[in-house]
C-alpha cells in the first residue's frame, strides 16, 4: 500500500500559484505577440536605411561651410545636433524639409549648424565627415544623409563605405578631398568651436535650438514640438520682430 | 518574514514601479524632454517602434499593471494575491523579452527602462509568488 500523505502537508508549489503562472503565461503570451504583431511608433531601426542624401533639398541654396541660406537673411536658426541622435534625425527626416522650403530656399531665414558629438565615438566620427563636407559647402547635405543613415548608438555604422555612398550622392563633392580633410586642423578647430559653444550655452542635450536676428544676442527656444508648426512660429515671431 | 511584511514590500515595489512607469510615460506623450542626453539610449529606446503596442506606450501598460497591484494589495483578499502574482510573473516574462529586444533589436538600453525590468519587476514578482506561497499561518498573522 503506497504512503498516504499527511492531511494538510505541502507537497509542490500551491494551487494558487498554479493559478497564477496560468494567468502570468496567458498575459506574457498575449503582451509579447501583440508587441511583435502590433507594435508602433516611429522606427529607430538601427539597421541601415539607405536613404539618400537630399534628392535636392538643399540644391541651389548657397552653402558656406556651416550655414545654410542667403548670407544676407536677418534671421539665423542655429541647430545644436549629434549625428547619433535619434530626434535629430526625426527633426532631419521630419521638419527640416519644410524650414528649408518655406524659409532658408526664400532667403528668409539662414541656418547653422553646431555638431557636439556626446554620445559617443561614432558622433564624433560621423560630425567630422559632416564638417570636413562644409569645406566643401556640402555639410547639410552630409548631415542629412548620415541622419538618414543612422544606425545602434556607438555600433561602429559610422563605415567609410557609408560615408562613401552618402557622399557618392552629393553632386559636386570631392570624396577623396573629403576623407583627407577629415582629420585637417579646421575639422579640429570646429568641433572644438562648437562644443565651447554648447557648454558656454549651457545645451542640455539634442537637437536644440537657438534664434539670432540680426547681430543681436541668440536666444534660446525651448521646444513644445518638433514639428514644423512650432518652428514656423518661432521663425515668423523672429522675423517680424 | 510575516505576511505584512511581505505585503508592504510588495506595495513599496509597486509604488517604486508606479514612479519610474508614471516617469516614462510622461516622457512618452511629452515632446519637449524628448531631447538626447547621452544618457544611455533612453531615446532611442522611447522612439522605437516596439515603444508602443496598437497605439499604447508600453510605458502607460506598466503604469496600469503597477496601479493594479496596488489597488489588489490594497484589497487583499487571497484572490487578490493571486492575481497580483499572475500580474508580476506576466511582467516578469515580459520584462524579459523588453530587455532582449533592447539588447540585441534596438541596440540601445534605456536606464530607467532597465531599473525597471531588472530590478523593479523581477522584485515584485519574488515578494508576490514569496507571498502566495506563504503558510496560511503565515498569512493570518496579522
Amino acid at each position: 500500500m503506497p504512503p498516504v500523505p499527511r492531511p494538510g502537508a505541502r507537497k509542490g508549489p500551491n494551487r494558487n500559484l498554479l493559478l497564477a503562472l496560468g494567468g502570468a503565461a496567458l498575459v506574457a503570451v498575449v503582451l509579447i505577440v501583440a508587441s511583435l504583431v502590433l507594435r508602433g511608433g516611429d522606427s529607430a531601426s538601427p539597421s541601415t536605411t539607405g536613404t539618400s542624401a537630399g534628392g535636392g533639398l538643399f540644391s541651389g541654396i548657397p552653402q558656406d561651410f556651416t550655414l545654410v541660406g542667403k548670407p544676407n537673411a536677418r534671421v539665423k536658426l542655429i541647430e545644436y545636433g549629434d549625428l547619433q541622435c535619434p530626434i535629430c534625425k526625426s527633426f532631419s527626416a521630419d521638419t527640416l524639409p519644410s524650414l528649408v522650403d518655406e524659409y532658408v530656399r526664400p532667403g528668409r531665414v539662414k541656418m547653422e549648424f553646431r555638431g557636439i558629438a556626446f554620445i559617443g565615438p561614432d558622433s564624433e566620427k560621423a560630425l567630422r565627415f559632416v564638417i570636413a563636407a562644409g569645406l566643401q559647402d556640402s555639410l547639410w547635405e552630409m548631415q542629412e544623409g548620415l541622419y538618414a543613415n543612422q544606425g545602434g548608438e556607438n555600433k561602429g555604422w559610422v563605415t567609410d563605405e557609408l560615408v562613401r555612398s552618402v557622399a557618392s550622392e552629393i553632386t559636386g563633392l570631392d570624396i577623396d578631398q573629403l576623407f583627407a580633410d577629415v582629420s585637417a586642423p579646421e575639422v579640429t578647430k570646429e568641433l572644438q568651436e562648437s562644443d565651447a559653444q554648447a557648454q558656454a550655452a549651457k545645451v542640455p542635450g539634442t537637437p536644440w535650438f537657438w534664434v539670432q536676428i540680426g547681430d543681436s544676442e541668440p536666444y534660446e527656444i525651448q521646444p513644445t514640438s518638433y514639428a514644423p508648426d512650432f518652428f514656423r512660429q518661432v521663425l515668423d515671431d523672429a522675423l517680424t520682430g | 518574514m510575516s505576511d505584512r511584511t511581505l505585503r508592504a514590500a510588495v506595495a513599496v515595489v509597486a509604488t517604486a514601479g508606479l514612479a519610474v512607469a508614471g516617469y516614462l510615460t510622461w516622457v512618452h506623450y511629452d515632446e519637449n524632454v524628448l531631447i538626447c542626453t547621452g544618457g544611455g539610449g533612453c531615446e532611442t529606446v522611447q522612439r522605437s517602434e516596439y515603444a508602443e503596442l496598437a497605439g499604447i506606450p508600453v510605458a502607460l501598460l506598466g503604469l496600469i499593471a503597477y496601479g493594479a497591484v496596488l489597488l489588489l494589495t490594497a484589497w487583499d483578499a487571497p484572490p487578490a494575491r493571486t492575481v497580483v502574482a499572475a500580474i508580476a510573473l506576466g511582467a516578469l516574462a515580459f520584462a524579459a523579452y523588453l530587455v532582449i529586444l533592447q539588447l540585441f533589436v534596438i541596440e540601445a538600453t534605456c536606464v530607467w527602462c532597465v531599473i525597471n525590468d531588472a530590478v523593479i519587476v523581477p522584485l515584485l514578482a519574488a515578494a508576490a509568488v514569496y507571498r502566495l506561497q506563504a503558510r496560511p499561518d503565515a498569512v493570518r498573522d496579522h
